[in-house]
């Protein structure tokens, strides 16, 4: 009997290392499957690769599989639909990379003090459904915003994307006039992106601004199929005013875990992944580093790494004491060995995004924090100061921030602070933050829109709404004078003074200590091209197959 | 029939307690849990300000500035309407999502127990009839490692084989039926270790027993006698696992639906909790909760199918 079942176990053992010898003897046929590893036709669970054989050779009808960590598209409920990186929906301005460009606004013009802005709308730009975009169709958008949507990107309202609003009216079949009762200087900083969305008509509820069906956009890209938190199936807007996409389809794939992400990007069922955090930084290189189907691309990110104060801890109240962990902070290294070379050290709160960022140069000296550090301890007559550094879970797992929270902990030893790392779910996080139970943060943000005097107040003044209610608790009279000076300035090169000198005090004070300003990963099959980020998402119109 | 459906009916009416007691702890769970829900919808990304006044606005509109009696009563009040609200951040009816979700994790649910019953029971049998022999060591030693390897390891392993390496499955995603085979898999692995383990001891109990004897005597063979008579009466134990196991998937297999992509109850359910998105939390307790009673039930009618003495028992009392 024991002899009967024997040779059945070891055929079958026999079976699996054939099988496996087979898909891992030849890296050609394995090459070969990957670049043509196209579409995966999601009806039948064909891979790409079949199809591709099927089909003889790839084109722009071909359709392109993404892969995110969430859905595309939140849907009906959201302010904004889907998110920006879709290319569906369109805005009145764009930031890119820190300058702010004419998107559905060709062009726009205010007067003297800031009160009355008029913005010149595109006069070629037409939603998918047919409806052309005009000031009537611009001011019903900004009429859908006194609904109070939420949206899990970013909130949506007339009080944010226009403080202050007396009136709004049309100034011409194309024009649109917006009055103040208090000047604003950066209208069209506020209004790019995610500042104003805007939709056809057609495709909303005007009793609760709510989209009732797909979002209709004037984007480059249409929605024609979506299956919630699975995929999102997007076709070119043959009718788009400029740049037509060079795939005619996209599928942008819901896949959450991490590792099946990579996963379906080796098995050639994606061909690139999407998105903030889709993969690390180490696991893009990695990857492209042993196999070489596959390309990372780089591009700046408008995000930056931090450590933030809780300037209510008695040792952190007194500057010496903060500028000597800014000074043992060894950024190069950081950068270098943590990050493998491809951050860039930051010494300036804003990122080298911004069109406001200063050039500041700071230093690793660790003696010189050590002395400052011990001239604290002692007048506070302790011989150690224990501290409590938080990070919120999403940040530690999509940057290397638990790997920088404990390089940190042990330089900061040898400045007689102990530190201690806890890393928290988001709203621990966030409860601890607003309990003040904490001394500094590792976190990573960056600016919502490309102005940064509410990201300055917000962070830096007194009164400012993440200052005191999140225990920065960070008081500076200068910061809190060119704060409020900045918005009443109209001539940008002038503001730009005011940041560079809010952005030297910050770091004088050593306010808080930038370490390192992120980019975006983004890795892609060699099959596909030109698949580079944006400061939302990755550039779809740009994306072909690779000749 | 009549003393089954008075059995059936005092179950259910003992099941309106425990309703009452789950729903209690799902909207208490969800109140006690940490985090600020209206902080969490006017704050998504964490970088973003808001004053008091838009908070209270926010809050009144979620209906969390009423107190927590009150926010119950109106929940309650909605759930007997067959309304469970609507989510937090996505705004979208829950009902609507869970009916959604809950048909998929069913599918999965009843992959899983098909490989885990036909693998399970079958090896379970097989070891009983050939205990003590080499597939009897083999297939125990197959249902320990099968219950001791930790189901996202296997995940990550059934991903690489099939998916990555041999390229006969997608990684994930249910948009074909194939999809479902490596979550049904990696589900019922280890379920399927515990169900052969426990047939073969169920049935190795029953064939020491008198009956048994006495079929073997009357010339049976060692097969026609575990199958024709012990079998039957050992599936008690097996039928309560099962039931468990069910339960437990049904009431949504969280990492592996995150794992493999697969939109079911339970991969909502952890996107509610991170995202502190109680009302879909709340939903999903109750939930789980009632597909509990509801498969305690069922495993009680099993029983009574499968072991005509406790069908004689539950009719006496």
């Amino acid at each position: 009997m024991k002899n009967k079942f024997l040779p059945l176990f070891l055929a079958c053992l026999g079976t699996i290392a054939v099988m496996n010898g087979c898909a891992g003897a030849g890296p050609s046929a394995q090459t070969e499957a990957q670049t043509q590893a196209q579409t995966q036709t999601q009806e039948t669970g064909e891979t790409q690769a079949d199809r591709e054989q099927e089909s003889g050779n790839r084109n722009e009808e071909e359709e392109v599989v993404i892969a995110a960590y969430r859905d595309a598209v939140q849907g009906s409920g959201d302010a904004f639909y889907c998110w920006e990186g879709a290319y569906v929906w369109e805005a009145l301005t764009t930031n890119n990379g820190g300058v702010i460009e004419p998107w559905l606004a060709r062009s726009w013009e205010h007067n003297d003090d800031c009160t009355e802005w008029t913005f010149h709308l595109r006069e070629d730009a037409f939603f998918t459904d047919g409806v052309q975009f005009n000031a009537d169709v611009c001011l019903e958008n900004i009429e859908r915003w006194t609904h109070g949507i939420t949206s899990t990107y970013t909130s949506l309202s007339v009080e944010k994307s226009f403080p202050n609003l007396d009136k709004m009216e049309k100034a011409g079949e194309y024009a649109v006039r917006f009055t103040f009762t208090e000047p604003i200087t950066t209208l069209e900083y506020v209004l790019s992106d995610y500042g104003s969305p805007m939709f056809s008509p057609n495709c909303f509820d005007k009793e609760t601004g709510v989209i009732s069906d797909y979002a209709v956009g004037t984007g480059p890209y249409k929605i024609v199929d979506h299956v919630d938190s699975e995929y999102v199936l997007l076709e070119r807007n043959e009718d788009y005013y400029g740049d037509k996409g060079k795939v005619k389809n996209f599928r942008i794939r819901c896949i959450p875990d991490a590792q099946t992400r990579i996963s379906a990007l080796k098995a050639g069922e994606v061909m690139g992944l999407a998105d903030n955090g889709a993969i690390t930084m180490d696991g893009a290189k990695n990857l492209c580093d042993t196999d070489d189907h596959f390309s990372m691309d780089s591009t700046p990110s408008h995000m930056t790494e931090y450590i933030m104060f809780n300037c209510k801890n008695e040792f952190l109240a007194d500057r010496r004491m903060r500028e000597a962990l800014n000074l043992a902070t060894d950024r190069e290294s950081i950068c270098q060995v943590l990050y493998n070379g491809l951050l860039e050290p930051a010494y300036s709160f804003l990122s080298t995004q911004s069109v406001f960022h200063l050039d500041l140069q700071g230093e690793y000296d660790l003696e010189r924090a050590k002395a400052l550090a011990k001239e604290v301890l002692d007048e506070k007559g302790a011989d150690h100061a224990d501290m409590t550094m938080i990070i919120r879970s999403s940040t530690a797992s999509d940057y290397n921030c638990k790997a920088v929270a404990e390089y940190l902990k042990q330089v900061y030893q040898e400045l007689g602070v102990n530190v201690s790392i806890e890393i928290l779910d988001s709203s621990i996080y966030k409860e601890r933050q607003q309990q003040g139970t904490y001394d500094m943060t590792l976190t990573v943000f960056g600016i919502n829109n490309a102005d940064p005097t509410s990201t300055f107040k917000q962070y830096f003044a007194t009164g400012g709404n993440s200052n005191g209610p999140l225990n920065y608790n960070y008081y500076n009279e200068k910061i809190d004078e060119l704060v409020a000076k900045a918005p009443t300035i109209a001539d940008a090169q002038e503001r730009g003074r005011i940041y560079d000198q809010i952005q030297t005090v910050l770091f004088e004070d050593s306010a808080c200590i930038p370490i390192c300003y992120q980019i975006n990963v983004n890795i892609h099959n060699k099959a596909i091209e030109h698949y580079a980020g944006r400061t939302f998402g990755v550039g779809l119109p740009t994306i072909s197959w690779t000749e | 029939m009549w003393m089954l459906i008075q059995y059936i009916l005092k179950k259910m009416a003992l099941l309106a307690p425990v309703l009452v007691g789950t729903s209690v702890i799902a909207f208490a769970l969800g109140v006690m849990s940490p985090g600020d829900p209206v902080d969490q919808v006017l704050n998504p990304n964490g970088n973003e300000s808001y004053t008091q006044e838009e908070y209270d606005r926010m809050s009144a509109r979620m209906g969390l500035d009423k107190p927590l009696h009150v926010q119950y009563i109106n929940w309650v009040g909605n759930l007997l309407q067959g309304d469970l609200g609507r989510s937090f951040f996505t705004n979208k009816s829950i009902v609507d999502q869970m009916a959604r979700r809950i048909p998929i994790s069913a599918r999965l649910a009843g992959l899983s127990m098909v490989f885990t019953v036909v693998l399970g029971v079958e090896g379970g049998v097989i070891m009983a009839v050939w205990k003590d022999r080499f597939l009897d060591h083999l297939l125990g030693a197959c249902a320990v490692t099968a219950l001791s390897v930790p189901g996202f390891w296997t995940a990550i392993m059934l991903i690489w084989l099939f998916a990555e390496k041999w390229k006969l499955l997608p990684t994930s995603g249910i948009a074909s039926g194939i999809g479902y085979l490596l979550p049904a898999v990696t589900l019922a692995l280890p379920s399927t270790g515990v169900c052969a383990r426990l047939t073969r001891t169920a049935i190795l109990d029953e064939i020491g027993r008198q009956y048994v004897t006495v079929a073997a005597s009357k010339g049976l063979s060692r097969r026609q006698t575990v199958v024709c008579h012990a079998f039957g009466n050992a599936l008690i134990p097996v039928v309560t696992y099962l039931g468990t196991h069910m339960a437990g998937i049904l009431g949504g297999a969280s990492i592996v639906e995150t794992i493999f992509a697969v939109p079911g109850i339970g991969s909502y359910a952890i996107s509610a909790v991170q995202s502190k998105d109680y009302y879909v939390v709340q939903a999903y307790v109750l939930f789980s909760g009632m597909v509990y009673v509801a498969v305690t039930i069922l495993v009680d009618l099993l029983y009574m199918a499968v072991n005509p003495r406790i069908r004689r028992g539950e009719a006496g009392q």
